[in-house]
């Protein structure tokens, strides 16, 4: 495979990157229907480089009004670092938790209902996550590890939590695409967003997947 | 071995499962809480010696893990714990737990066994909880703050709203407050605000909310109940406070309060216009000579 | 049996129409046609006549459902082979239901691929 630059991504490298999601999501959402007895429908993932610091804008422009969304925030290293942000619209929110609840048969003690929400799409976005992120990894041969994930509001998608995460003038990728639960009237958006700190190792990793086939 | 003998000693508890879900590794920690030895659980399957994990919630997350390589991670919050384990800190009946499980590779990537770290988190579950009661309750009269009520009041204000449910509110203030001050002391004031909540308190039902709204000013909601329920409560509310006895020390004293009571209704937008009628009906109360209760004005 | 001279490749990924290139064998002389979408795909086959045609579902313009649709109208006996990352049980049934056995999932695999041409040509 041709590449050039070494510090940006060619036009095949992208396109290669964007099938490798496509079909990361594929695995992912028939995986999915397995272990949770949901279908969920993931769409033809986008993907985009970006400054770290218009991430809050590229999102809100995204999914339109930012404000009446919730957040599930999950860190992840492998070879490079990266943060998936899976965002769901309050109503989705209810619902989603209602069905899972529907699903567990989990006994609560409740103190504050709020809380335990936020603990329940907390772990519907580490299994959503979880499975998108660890497929592509296995397609790009990568091994990641996870940090626990919690629930942001969209207020903490701040500057702050970029610089906390990102060169804020550097470049990120945006991997993005809307998931939808068969059945229902229910979607969502994950975004992933990984820095381009090890720009070389995923470079590497794309050729090598490209070697497969030369 | 090296490496054995350091997990051995580390204050966390440690499991290997293979994918079948026999215990392959069981660590001291383990031992200590279970009472189950290393020799005596290795090669069997960890849900014969613990059938309370076999939920759907652990079978979905070794799924995940064994399918994805994703690592789950189970809160105390709303887990509680998943080992049942003995522990000695009150309010608690068994050790808080917080879990990660996660996968364990092969050489050629794929999952072949999972582990599972298990922290004691008791003694933050305690110290969480009392930090979280310390913020949503009003410190003198043990009843919730303003606060909390007013994000209560809004939660099931839009609950009710939503399923056209009846909800309703007592705003009560004690009567003359300031004088019981003046005349016996702030040190007696406290007691019957201490007093009039706790009676208070004794006269509503278990779903109900009250909290300490401003000086001597209590605000009640009342979910699924109509405004003449409301009313019935708040009278008695009223007879129970006027007939008690405030005694501290060698001071007695008998206080009244007036209760205003209003009732959610189609043209409410908001939480705060239910409060409102519930202030209007107060101030009517207290204005027609106290000591009573009075219903929101129909609009 | 069929002898297959021409292939075709709808796909909208450049990278993936070099991926299934790289998967079918290089010393059998065989003729590559590519389209980067459905109706694309629809008209080349018009054109090409291919032996053999690889399609993937998830495009622009026209999905690869309606493109099997139509070139199946117009050539009942074309022989596709569908290679999909959307492979949920559903999607497949619905891929069989237009009259296509073989479903490959992606990233395709050399012997999958040979192994599905083979069974084409009926060898």
């Amino acid at each position: 495979m041709e590449t050039n630059d070494e510090n940006t991504f060619s036009e095949m490298e992208i396109d290669t990157l964007q099938e490798i999601m496509n079909i990361a999501f594929g695995q992912a959402s028939a995986d999915l229907a397995e272990v949770i007895n949901v279908f969920i429908v993931l769409s033809i993932p986008s993907l985009k480089l970006k400054k770290a610091v218009s991430l809050k804008e590229f999102i809100n422009n995204e999914i339109g009004n930012l404000d009446n969304f919730k957040i599930v925030e999950q860190g992840y290293w492998g070879k490079s670092r990266g943060v998936a942000l899976l965002a769901f619209p309050h109503e989705a929110e209810l619902e989603l938790i209602a069905m899972f609840r529907e699903d567990t048969g989990m006994g609560f003690e409740a103190e504050s209902s709020d809380e335990l929400d936020n603990e329940m799409l907390i772990e519907i976005g580490n299994i959503l996550i979880g499975a998108c992120v660890s497929k592509m990894a296995e397609l790009l041969k990568d091994m990641v590890t996870f940090v626990p994930p919690r629930v942001i509001s969209p207020e903490q998608l701040s500057e702050a939590f970029v610089e906390n995460r990102f060169e804020s003038e550097s470049r990120v990728i945006l991997l993005k695409t809307i998931f939808q639960i068969e059945g229902r009237e229910l979607s969502g958006h994950l975004f992933l967003v990984n820095s381009l700190d090890s720009i070389h190792t995923l470079k590497d990793a794309l050729r090598e997947f490209w070697k497969q086939y030369e | 071995m090296i490496y054995r003998q350091v997990f051995d000693v580390i204050n966390i508890g440690l499991v290997v499962l293979d994918k079948e879900l026999r215990v392959c590794y069981w660590n001291r920690w383990m031992t200590k809480h279970s009472g189950i030895e290393c020799e005596e659980i290795i090669g069997s399957p960890l849900l014969e010696f613990f059938p309370e994990i076999d939920t759907k919630h652990f079978e979905r997350s070794m799924k995940s893990v064994f399918k994805f390589g994703s690592f789950v991670f189970m809160s105390q919050k709303l887990h509680k714990y998943l080992f049942k384990f003995s522990q000695n800190i009150s309010g608690f009946d068994h050790m808080r737990q917080s879990v990660t499980i996660g996968p364990i590779r092969e050489k050629d990537n794929t999952p072949s066994h999972a582990f599972i770290i298990v922290q004691d988190v008791t003694e933050m579950a305690a110290y969480e909880r009392k930090l979280h009661d310390m913020s949503i309750k009003d410190g003198l009269t043990g009843v919730y703050n303003r606060r909390y009520l007013e994000t209560r009041l809004k939660e099931e204000f839009d609950r009710h709203k939503r399923y056209c449910h009846a909800l309703s509110v007592i705003l009560f203030d004690i009567d003359h407050f300031k004088s019981v001050n003046d005349t016996y002391g702030h040190q007696f004031g406290d007691f019957v605000l201490k007093n009039v909540a706790s009676t208070a308190l004794e006269t509503l039902r278990r779903n109900d909310i009250m909290a300490r709204y401003g000086g001597e000013e209590f605000c009640c909601i009342l979910p699924e109940t109509t405004l003449n329920n409301a009313v019935i409560i708040a009278e008695r509310m009223r007879m129970n406070i006027e007939s008690k006895e405030n005694k501290f020390h060698d001071t007695s004293a008998k206080v009244t309060v007036s209760l205003g009571v209003s009732e959610l209704c189609e043209v409410m937008d908001t939480h705060e216009a239910l409060l409102k009628k519930a202030d209007e009906a107060l101030y009517t109360a207290k204005h027609d000579g106290r000591n009573r209760v009075v219903t929101m004005t129909q609009t | 049996m069929i002898t297959i001279k021409k292939i075709l490749i709808v796909d909208d990924s450049t990278s993936a129409r070099f991926f299934i290139k790289g998967c079918i064998p290089k010393d059998k002389g065989y003729e590559f046609f590519e389209a980067s979408d459905g109706a694309k795909g629809v008209e080349a086959y018009k054109q090409v006549r291919p032996d053999v045609t690889f399609m993937d579902l998830t495009m622009p313009v026209m999905t690869g459902f309606e493109a099997i649709e139509i070139i199946k109208a117009f050539d009942p006996q074309a022989a596709i082979i569908v290679l999909t990352a959307d492979i949920q049980t559903k999607t497949i049934e619905r891929v069989n239901a237009l009259g296509i056995t073989t479903v490959l999932k992606k990233p395709p695999v050399k012997s999958t691929v040979e192994e599905a041409l083979i069974k084409i040509q009926g060898i």
